[in-house]
């Protein structure tokens, strides 16, 4: 069976003459682009901007750090101002207080009251018990459950008020979790900056050279991972004592293993690829190779991740808090502030509730902004989440 | 591959005797010597019991009686403070089973509903079904595990009575059950919530390829050819996530254990440096990262086997 | 508006508002207020003394019944490491190693339930100084002991139990129990370092039902008997004891798990599974077993504050010991158990810090003393504050349990406002300044970070600065494991910069307050502060084994003078005392009418009344 006739000679045979060129005279139709090339990173942002829970986060992001920043001075309490006789105060914030929705009113349940008391002004100041629940008799005593007005009961001045209630010592929720943000915040930041920058020189050498190299590579990385982070947290307490220090170095000796685990293996993928051998054929160095062609495909993957190692390193130092290895008191974290407020969840649930929400808050928004930010830097994954 | 599996295999016991070697010279740098704990002890006493397990030679020495017991013997030692004179893999064997119960019976239970959620979640794609997975996901990542535990217990056990408070040791049958409820539904968010979002990612990028095209041109319908063609996709890389999980059943998790006071793996680590039981810190130590080489083989061999692609170990 | 509606829902309840008033014991409160109505909670019913003991007699009998009745219902935050007395390590290892085994003496509850008494428990009788200078004893055992299974107890059961504690290749970690403390045994020592045979060892059988001891001093028989009360001297099985040892007989498996146990005590270990849970059941052949009306024991290892109060709670468990955290809810609730003070909680100094020139001066020391708020410290751990070494319920003498801190030494060593005195601090603190030349000071506290450390330390953080001036002083806080800050702490002999400031506490040796201050002596092993006083060792030594120590107040003045000589100088800085607090569930009706040296609440002579 035959497809087409073979008519080159009868082409062939045509004069030259009689080709013309078209569109010799005129202008070419297309127009030129009136608008500017943009660069890669404008890109990312206007990528980035489109996706509303990403800037969300964004937002999230910058109002809980400008809180972190500006939040202690907000109020006259310093973080490690103690006032014994004000401790565990329920939280109070007088604009809300006046709604009457019975949340920040400094309301607080006095549990098993012996009654026989409560009309004592020195116990109970004039106008500090509220309510009465739960009447019942005791061993014989009169016991009841009373509801007060705590700033009342311990006899502060009406304008006085802890906007998120005090601690075991009497200090400031408040100022101490803002400043708590901001050192976790350093704390992850820090961690992870220099988890990201180790994690990527060795993962890309290692993925990069293959071999024996990667095989050896590997095999330190495994030791590392080998060792849990209480055991390497013990060794540089002792090292240099408990503190930021401490914890940071913990951080970054775990953690950068899964950054370079990561980026070794986007080198095995990309290292194969046509224009690697097209650019290593022009006689490309390595290091450029490394560097300038095949990293920046790891950028997307490791931004993402770095976004989520920010507050798995905060959970990660609320884990030292929780096992009491945290940081040199009186310094707060929003760690050592979850593991104190753990302890007494059932009793004053408020010192618990308000850094869990930021811890909370911190992870979501900065999973959210890792997508986005990842979403944007490699538009083929768009829309996977 | 059989060579590349046989090379891992003799690198890992290699580095399975570094990390040996390092627990144990790092274990005795750290501070807290074991017989040094106030009290009522006599020098003669202490001194006796340094000597008898070689506390007072170099620790050069003491690596070499530790490693002579070891090849000669398979003996690592006994434990000196948590349980006094008993073999500290008799200590590890008593809790591994507890905790590898539970973890087990989570990772199987969590891994349907994650794999579920993922796949509603991606294929009603920026529906309100893939909010409320969204949702959920966020929520079981960022909420810490100490206030989620504590919750469940208070809620579920104290206020509505609904399951015991506390893990039961010594009960049987349906009792057992009922105590293990809690601590599993704990220990089950972390996994849900990973493979949820894992799935859900690697699916949606699966959907964008252009097999799924030619799915849906054969007259597929959306969800069949997810499912029969998609998922099966996305299961390879999955993998790299649900291998590891596995492994970590054996870790057992300190907050969830404490708060329910489950007798497992998770406090082990803790407890025994902070008693200076280093024997027992030494054995724990070799036994986790014994789990973590094998995951790592493990993850790194299936890669290869699974997704031919992406060659394992070849030269640049 | 919402309180009125509750308030009168109430009032509508209960009519009875004069019956109630007759019934409370104080009229107190407005008319209004007395319209609420208090009933007893169904299911506290009973709880009332009266109703409690009329119940207790219909299900518990008159006497005790063998099998017992009711499990009481623990929960510990600790663990039993191993129950084999020789070689335990912490002290609650140590209650339940006395649950279920028989030592020579022990402590009971007098007759009428208010304190404790020291007496024979496997010994029929106290000891019998044979030759009059006290240095031989005899003591005679009870006939018909029986081990849980069946087998005899005898003489030959408590020489083997020593045997195997001097042993020296076992080196067991309790033979310092034969070391010299309170009592010295004769070559103990060298057969443990094994310099002589056994036969040497003034350890001896005499006949079945018969041993001797011969101690290198003299002593009297309360102090033989309370050493003799150690729980180390628990009496160790030998069948199963040689069952658990190895090839070489280095180690034993003896008390490790159940398979390597068998009781002898008030208990019996029914069922135990390591680090979870324990169940005792009465022994029907203990000794006193008319003592013990309980059908069993039932711990578990809740390691969780918040979760062991929910259980409590609950009703899952009996009592339970408050935190401080958990305290403030039944600051007022009349079942509130609270054990006078029995641990002082002190901070120790190391005054040869080289780097720290300042804390060898006197003044400076003096001036930490004088500076501690200790009102202000207890008021945030709920306990009492102590300006004192000693604490209260420390028993000078045991015939007329007189306590120290109630007789005029006692008193003289404590001062008005404990010991706080922020101008004298303040005062003291320039001189000191002025002495050693120094401009500012910053001194480092190491301390635990769990419980009540964590708070006194930063309150001192804190408050220390507001008296001397924040520009002249500095307290810096570092956190670090226990087990690793008393190694810090003790490892000043070598590391003379090793630490600065930390905490410490007087371990629990009640009834011979003389003895604990052995941690000051010179030659002790385990010191936490570099202080080497040879007058201090003398006062010791007199108060220990002194020729005239029986006589009557030597003891007393020679305490009172070594409290004197650690305050005075400052060597250490008492801050609180502990006060141990329980909450019991009405089902618990306790024999104790009040707490007692080392019997406490009496746990074990408890009685259930459902």
């Amino acid at each position: 069976m035959k497809f087409y006739e073979d008519q080159k000679e009868s082409y062939d045979a045509l004069p030259k003459e009689k080709f013309v060129l078209v569109q010799r005279e005129e202008r070419l139709h297309d127009t030129e682009f009136k608008t500017k090339p943009i660069g890669f990173f404008k890109d990312v942002m206007l990528r980035f901007t489109k996706n509303k829970a990403s800037v969300c986060a964004a937002v999230i992001i910058l109002i809980i750090s400008f809180f972190a920043i500006f939040g202690p001075g907000m109020n006259e309490y310093r973080y490690d101002e103690q006032h014994t006789d004000r401790i565990n105060m329920p939280p109070k914030i007088p604009a809300i207080a006046k709604l009457n929705i019975g949340l920040f009113d400094g309301g607080y349940l006095l549990e098993n009251r012996n009654y026989d008391n409560l009309s004592d002004p020195s116990r109970y100041p004039e106008g500090s018990v509220l309510e009465i629940r739960n009447p019942r008799l005791v061993n014989g005593q009169r016991t009841v459950d009373v509801w007060v007005d705590y700033y009342k009961y311990s006899g502060m001045a009406d304008d006085e008020c802890y906007w998120f209630g005090s601690d075991y010592l009497g200090r400031d929720i408040w100022t101490r979790m803002w400043r708590g943000a901001r050192i976790s915040l350093t704390i992850a930041i820090v961690s992870v900056l220099c988890n990201v920058t180790i994690g990527i020189i060795y993962g890309s050498i290692s993925g990069y050279y293959g071999g024996a190299v990667d095989m050896l590579m590997m095999r330190i990385t495994e030791i590392i991972n080998a060792f849990p982070r209480i055991v390497i947290v013990t060794l540089f307490i002792m090292v240099a004592g408990t503190g930021m220090f401490s914890i940071i170095m913990s951080l970054v000796i775990k953690d950068w293993v899964s950054t370079a685990r990561m980026v070794r293996s986007q080198f095995y993928r990309f290292k194969g690829r046509e224009y690697v051998l097209a650019a290593r054929t022009l006689g490309v160095k390595d290091m450029a190779l490394i560097f300038r062609h095949i990293l920046p495909n790891s950028i997307g993957p490791v931004i993402t991740s770095a976004m989520i190692a920010i507050p798995t390193a905060i959970f990660a130092e609320s884990f030292l808090a929780y096992i009491g290895l945290g940081l040199q008191a009186p310094e707060p974290s929003i760690g050592v502030m979850l593991s104190q407020g753990q302890k007494v969840l059932l009793h004053y649930p408020s010192q618990v509730v308000f850094p869990a929400i930021i811890i909370s808050l911190l992870m979501i928004s900065f999973n959210l902004f890792g997508n986005g930010l990842r979403d944007a830097f490699d538009p083929t994954l768009r829309g996977t989440e | 591959m059989f060579r590349y599996i046989l090379s891992r295999i003799v690198a890992m016991a290699i580095t399975l005797f570094i990390i040996v070697s390092i627990a144990f010279m790092v274990v005795r740098l750290m501070p807290g010597s074991v017989y040094e704990m106030g009290g009522d002890l006599s020098q003669t006493v202490i001194d006796a019991l340094n000597a008898k397990y070689h506390f007072d030679e170099p620790i050069i020495k003491q690596y070499g009686y530790f490693l002579q017991n070891i090849f000669l013997h398979w003996d690592w030692g006994t434990s000196a403070k948590m349980r006094p004179n008993v073999p500290v893999f008799e200590i590890l064997r008593d809790r591994i089973p507890v905790t590898l119960e539970l973890n087990l019976v989570s990772l199987f239970a969590a891994l349907p509903i994650g794999i579920l959620a993922g796949i509603i979640a991606a294929i009603r794609k920026n529906t309100i079904a893939d909010h409320l997975v969204s949702l959920m996901v966020v929520l079981f990542i960022s909420i810490p595990s100490f206030v989620f535990a504590a919750a469940l217990q208070y809620f579920l056990g104290f206020k509505a009575g609904l399951f015991p408070i506390i893990y039961n040791v010594s009960a049987t049958g349906l009792l057992k059950w009922q105590s293990m409820f809690m601590p599993i539904l704990a220990l089950m968010f972390d996994p849900i919530a990973r493979v949820a979002r894992y799935l859900r990612a690697e699916l949606a990028e699966t959907m964008n390829s252009e097999f799924m095209l030619l799915a849906k041109t054969k007259g597929l319908t959306y969800g069949q050819s997810t499912v029969r063609h998609g998922l099966r996709n996305s299961m390879v890389p999955l993998m790299n996530v649900i291998i590891p999980m596995f492994a970590n059943v054996l870790g057992g998790s300190l907050v969830v254990e404490n708060i329910f006071s489950v007798p497992g793996m998770g406090g082990l680590m803790v407890d025994s440096i902070n008693a200076s039981d280093h024997m027992l810190t030494v054995a724990i130590l070799v036994f986790y990262s014994l789990i973590s080489l094998i995951t790592v083989l493990v993850v790194d061999i299936s890669y290869g086997i699974i997704d031919p692609r992406v060659r394992m170990g070849g030269k640049k | 508006m919402k309180k009125h509606v509750k308030g009168a829902t109430l009032a509508i309840m209960l009519a009875a508002a004069s019956l109630l008033a007759a019934c409370g014991s104080k009229a107190g409160g407005t008319a209004s207020e007395e319209s609420i109505a208090f009933t007893e909670a169904a299911t506290e019913a009973g709880s009332t003394a009266a109703a409690g003991e009329e119940t207790a007699d219909d299900v518990n009998g008159d006497t005790p019944t063998d099998e017992g009745h009711g499990i009481l219902r623990e929960a510990s935050v600790n663990k039993i490491g191993s129950l084999n007395p020789l070689t335990y390590i912490n002290s609650y290892s140590s209650i339940q190693i006395k649950r279920a085994s028989l030592s020579l003496y022990t402590y009971f509850p007098t007759d009428d339930r208010t304190f404790t008494k020291l007496s024979g428990e496997l010994a029929a009788e106290d000891p019998i100084d044979v030759n009059g200078d006290g240095k031989v004893w005899q003591i005679k055992l009870r006939d018909g002991v029986t081990w849980e299974n069946g087998d005899a107890l005898n003489a030959d059961d408590v020489v083997y139990t020593w045997k195997m504690m001097l042993d020296p290749k076992l080196a067991n970690l309790r033979a310092s129990n034969f070391a010299k403390d309170v009592i010295e045994i004769e070559n103990a020592m060298a057969y443990f370092q094994g310099e002589c045979d056994w036969e040497d060892v003034g350890l001896k059988k005499v006949d079945d039902l018969t041993v001797e001891i011969h101690t290198v001093s003299g002593h009297d028989k309360q102090e033989v008997m309370t050493h003799l009360a150690h729980p180390a001297n628990c009496i160790i099985n030998e069948e199963y004891y040689e069952k658990g040892m190895n090839a070489d007989r280095t180690e034993t498996l003896y008390g490790t798990s159940a398979e390597y146990w068998i009781s002898s005590g008030p208990f019996i270990v029914e069922s135990w599974t390591n680090d979870a849970e324990i169940n005792f059941k009465k022994n029907p052949n203990y000794v006193f077993k008319d003592l013990i009306w309980l059908a069993g024991i039932n711990i578990k290892v809740v390691e969780d504050q918040s979760t062991q109060m929910q259980l409590f709670d609950n009703g899952e468990i009996d009592y339970v010991k408050l935190s401080t955290d958990n305290f403030k809810k039944y600051e007022e609730d009349p079942r509130v158990l609270e054990s006078p003070a029995n641990a002082v909680t002190h901070i120790v100094i190391n005054t040869i810090n080289p780097d720290q020139p300042i804390l060898a001066n006197e003044k400076f020391r003096q001036a930490l003393y004088f500076a501690t708020d200790r009102q202000a410290i207890s008021g945030l751990t709920y306990n009492a504050p102590a300006d004192y070494i000693v604490p209260t319920t420390h028993i000078i003498d045991l015939a007329s349990g007189t306590k120290f801190r109630d007789t005029e030494e006692g008193k003289a060593n404590q001062h008005p406002n404990y010991s706080y005195d922020p101008d004298k601090a303040k005062q003291l603190f320039d001189e000191a300044l002025a002495e050693t030349g120094t401009d500012k000071v910053t001194l480092t506290m190491i301390y635990n970070d769990t419980g009540a450390q964590t708070t006194m330390s930063e309150f001192l953080q804190q408050s220390w600065p507001n008296i001397f001036g924040a520009d002249k002083f500095e307290l810096k806080l570092q956190a670090m494991p226990s087990s690793q800050r008393g190694d810090q702490i003790r490892s000043w002999k070598t590391k003379p910069d090793a630490y600065e400031l930390s905490w410490g506490g007087w371990v629990s040796t009640d009834l011979m307050p003389w003895n604990a201050f052995k941690y000051w002596t010179t030659t002790y092993s385990a010191k936490n502060e570099p202080y080497l006083n040879e007058e201090f060792d003398k006062v010791f030594n007199d108060a220990n084994f002194g020729e005239d120590r029986f006589e009557e107040g030597v003891r007393l003045k020679d305490v009172a003078e070594m409290e004197r000589m650690l305050l005075e100088p400052a060597i250490i800085i008492p801050v609180t005392e502990t006060i141990d607090k329980y909450m019991k569930a009405d089902r618990v009706e306790l024999s104790m009418k009040n707490w007692a040296n080392r019997v406490e609440w009496g746990w074990d002579y408890v009685k259930i009344t459902e």
